[in-house]
């Protein structure tokens, strides 16, 4: 399906721009064929941090004893980097621009009956959504860890939401203006860091796949608080909350 | 300090390093982003925005689900690891 100006690529109406970030497409290789096109949309997709992040992180999963957890995340990465490279390659960068769609969408529109319709029942699916958060919080949090149920009840939540996330954003509001290189690189900065630190913490243990009391990683310093039910679902609460919050952007 | 409180000390170190960022953020004029609107920035394109979902989803699969066998977290530490702190440089 080919993204069209103002549209997201499932059709529904975006306020956002939905092209693979702030740098120009890539334009598609006279000649080549089906195949080295997908492997060169699939290289193109690289160039999003995004991506590599999340190959990074299945291939640390892979070695550190967890094949099939690092193969589903390399396999989401390369197929969102295929995705990224396939959109920015069709969408001409004069059709679409962040600061177009922007300034397009800034400017204020009266409320459609079904968003207004929507905001009235806001107070209560927040209600329904709290509810039914804590529920599966506590009901989730009293499964063991690794356990079926638990695996089924967190794989379907996760899967569901990147679903949601798929279709396009929740809401239409103007594209939140580029953050200031500076803040965005300190940012950046810290998060690095504490990847590093996991990392020579992960790289410290007598292998892999076992922990140790010298060098702990995040994991092994959570485990105690997620041997308990309660702890279990504190967590899974905070977790339900971080995707209710990106959701919601 | 062993090894371990070092360990531990870097994880709050990165910690406290976001907690200065956020409240130079919200309480000065830097020019540095609350990280709420550097996650609204980031979930504005499709890409990024379904793969910090995925990396989401990653966390709690990573932490409670079992998608591959030797899942060998809900145990405690092997005592044989212990000794390792003995072992380690005094830093």
């Amino acid at each position: 399906m080919r993204s069209r100006p103002g549209r997201s690529g499932t059709g529904r109406p975006s306020s956002r721009a939905e092209g693979t970030g702030d740098g120009p497409g890539g334009a598609p290789a006279a000649g080549a064929g089906p195949a080295a096109g997908q492997l060169a949309a699939a290289l193109t997709g690289l160039r999003e941090p995004i991506v590599v992040l999340l190959l990074i992180i299945g291939f640390m999963s892979w070695i550190s004893g967890k094949p099939l957890d690092g193969l589903l995340i390399i396999l989401a990465g390369t197929g969102l980097a295929w995705d990224a490279g396939r959109r920015s390659r069709q969408t001409s960068p004069a059709v679409v621009s962040p600061a177009e769609t922007s300034a397009a969408t800034a400017s204020p529109v009266e409320a459609s009956p079904a968003e207004a319709r929507a905001r009235r029942r806001r107070p209560a699916l927040l209600a329904a959504g709290l509810a039914g958060g804590a529920l599966y919080a506590v009901v989730v949090g009293s499964f063991s860890r690794y356990s079926w149920p638990a695996t089924v009840a967190v794989a379907g939540l996760g899967a569901a939401v990147v679903a949601v996330g798929w279709r396009g954003p929740r809401h239409t509001r103007p594209a939140p203006p580029r953050p200031p290189a500076v803040g965005l690189a300190l940012w950046g900065a810290v998060f690095v860091a504490a990847c590093l630190w996991e990392l020579w913490s992960l790289l410290e243990q007598p292998n892999l796949a076992t922990s140790s009391y010298a060098h702990p990683t995040i994991s092994t310093l959570t485990d105690p608080v997620l041997s308990t039910w309660a702890g279990r679902s504190v967590v899974l609460a905070a977790w339900l909350v971080l995707g209710w919050f990106l959701v919601e952007l | 300090m062993n090894s371990h409180d070092v360990t531990v000390l870097g994880y709050l170190a990165v910690l406290l390093a976001g907690i200065v960022l956020q409240l130079l953020a919200t309480r000065t004029r830097a020019p540095i982003p609350p990280l709420g609107k550097v996650f609204a920035w980031a979930m504005s394109t499709r890409t990024r925005r379904v793969g910090l979902l995925v990396a989401w989803a990653w966390v709690g699969l990573h932490f409670f689900a079992r998608l591959s066998e030797g899942e060998n977290r809900d145990r405690a530490i092997p005592r044989e690891s212990q000794p390792a702190i003995s072992a380690c440089p005094p830093w």
